[in-house]
């Protein structure tokens, strides 16, 4: 089985600090921070995250889905901090500490789920041809004679995970800093 | 099977390939719903007219399509699988055909294939849906061990019964269960709709759960307490359960208002939670021996 560990690519949060675990907030820089500052996203996408946080739509889904509305302070707070990284050194450090407890969370509630066993590799028999039979063999299918991979794969290249979008589409989704 | 118009999807996991004949038992892991993956049986369903199941075909095929270069949700799940290291193609992963009954489509773990149902839906959003929940089964199957073999399945059935729950679990709170769905659906009211989404996710995951495998309801809501909580967890590769911005958009397996549609989530709310279909399942018939 897969060691989490190697999954958790973040230092525990108590070790992250340099006083015990109850004083979260060092008065000295830590330096071990500094090697996580790549968990600080664009702070666009933090302001994006509390505008859709605080729309309607997305309170109801949270309702529908947690039963009591969303909270959105957590977004707040690391969109403030990320406008300050730069100046404040309180403010990268709770930023990125923000992003180790949402990388944590995340990945212990994959791990934690211990119905099955994760693989190290993928399986073997994945690409093993399909067994030659007279049904698939007979039909001839439209979707390898047109290209279709080669379409999907030059889709990803050109447009990215969300794929080919109109104008309007794409210019929703711009934020501005 | 379920033979009614609203369907689901079933979840395939082993096969009583000739070759090997083990312990003989009546578990066929669903995969008498698909013909062309069984061929000691054949199904034909009397055609519309002449052409028409060439033409349906090939509206599966370009839907498929469609849906992979369109769809977001299709397109995270590929590039989910690709970069496990799992190749995820069209022309060898996914594959268009006829099925029995009324299901929308399915997964066969033992050629790494997603199946879609040509039967039902031959539209969009309807090959939409089904290409999203069959993804995440194909995800959790190149990430995890979802099947271990014929012989050993028959040894351990509650964990291979916790697997398939497991994975219908996910696939259902991460696809399906939306609210404007569930509103449609009738798994949730117009106002009260605060935390009724993990009624939605077990009700999905039942008739999933009841589809793939030849077990009794008690046995299956059981296996589904089991596993809920660490499998509803467990948001893999999204990392958060979607929500439909656009409702109308993501009611991929929605009935059209008839008549019909209407009876039944009307009839599902007036008969509370634990009636979860309109009316029994009818019990397979016996396959003839091959």
């Amino acid at each position: 089985s897969v060691n989490p560990t190697d999954y958790l690519a973040t230092m525990p949060i108590a070790e992250a600090s340099t006083k015990p675990a109850g004083e979260q907030q060092s008065q000295q820089p830590n330096p071990k921070l500094d090697r996580y500052s790549w968990l600080i996203r664009p702070c666009s996408i933090y302001k994006e995250e509390l505008r859709v946080c605080r729309s309607r739509a997305y309170r109801r889904h949270h309702e529908f889905v947690y039963g009591t509305p969303p909270d959105c302070s957590q977004w707040a707070v690391d969109y403030d901090n990320c406008l300050q990284q730069n100046d404040d050194r309180p403010a990268f450090e709770a930023l990125v500490l923000s992003e180790m407890r949402r990388r944590h969370a995340r990945l212990r509630a994959m791990t934690g789920n211990d119905v099955w066993q994760y693989r190290d590799q993928p399986p073997a028999e994945w690409n093993s041809p399909l067994p030659s039979g007279a049904a698939e063999a007979s039909t001839v299918d439209r979707l390898t004679l047109t290209g279709a991979d080669e379409a999907l794969n030059s889709s990803f290249e050109q447009y990215g995970v969300l794929g080919p979008m109109s104008i309007g589409a794409r210019m929703s989704q711009c934020t501005l800093l | 099977m379920p033979s009614e118009r609203q369907p689901s999807s079933a979840s395939t996991a082993a096969d009583e390939s000739s070759a090997s004949k083990s312990a003989p038992s009546s578990e066929d892991y669903g995969y008498s719903v698909f013909p062309k993956r069984d061929p000691g049986a054949d199904y034909k369903a009397p055609a519309r007219f002449i052409g028409f199941r060439a033409w349906r075909h090939n509206r599966c095929l370009k839907n498929v399509l469609d849906c992979s270069m369109t769809d977001p949700f299709i397109r995270y799940l590929i590039v989910a699988i690709r970069s496990r290291g799992c190749s995820f193609t069209l022309s060898r992963n996914v594959s268009c055909e006829r099925c029995r009954f009324s299901f929308s489509g399915g997964y066969d773990p033992m050629r790494k294939q997603v199946a879609v149902c040509e039967n039902e839906f031959w539209a969009k959003p309807g090959i939409c849906s089904v290409l999203r929940h069959e993804l995440i089964h194909a995800f959790d199957d190149c990430r995890a061990v979802m099947f271990k073999g014929a012989d050993e399945e028959a040894k351990e059935p509650n964990e291979s019964l916790d697997r398939l729950a497991c994975t219908e679990i996910r696939a259902a709170s991460l696809n399906h269960c939306m609210l404007g769905a569930a509103k449609m659906e009738g798994y949730t009211g117009m106002f009260n709709y605060a935390g009724q989404h993990q009624h939605c996710v077990k009700s999905k995951a039942l008739m999933s759960v009841l589809a793939a495998r030849q077990i009794s309801r008690p046995e299956g809501e059981a296996a589904i307490e089991r596993v809920f909580d660490r499998c509803y967890a467990d948001l893999e590769p999204f990392g958060r359960i979607p929500a439909s911005l656009k409702s109308f958009r993501s009611i991929a397996i929605a009935l059209s208002l008839t008549a019909l549609g209407t009876a039944i989530q009307f009839r599902r709310l007036a008969n509370g939670p634990e009636m979860l279909l309109p009316v029994p399942l009818p019990v397979p018939r016996p396959l003839p021996d091959a």
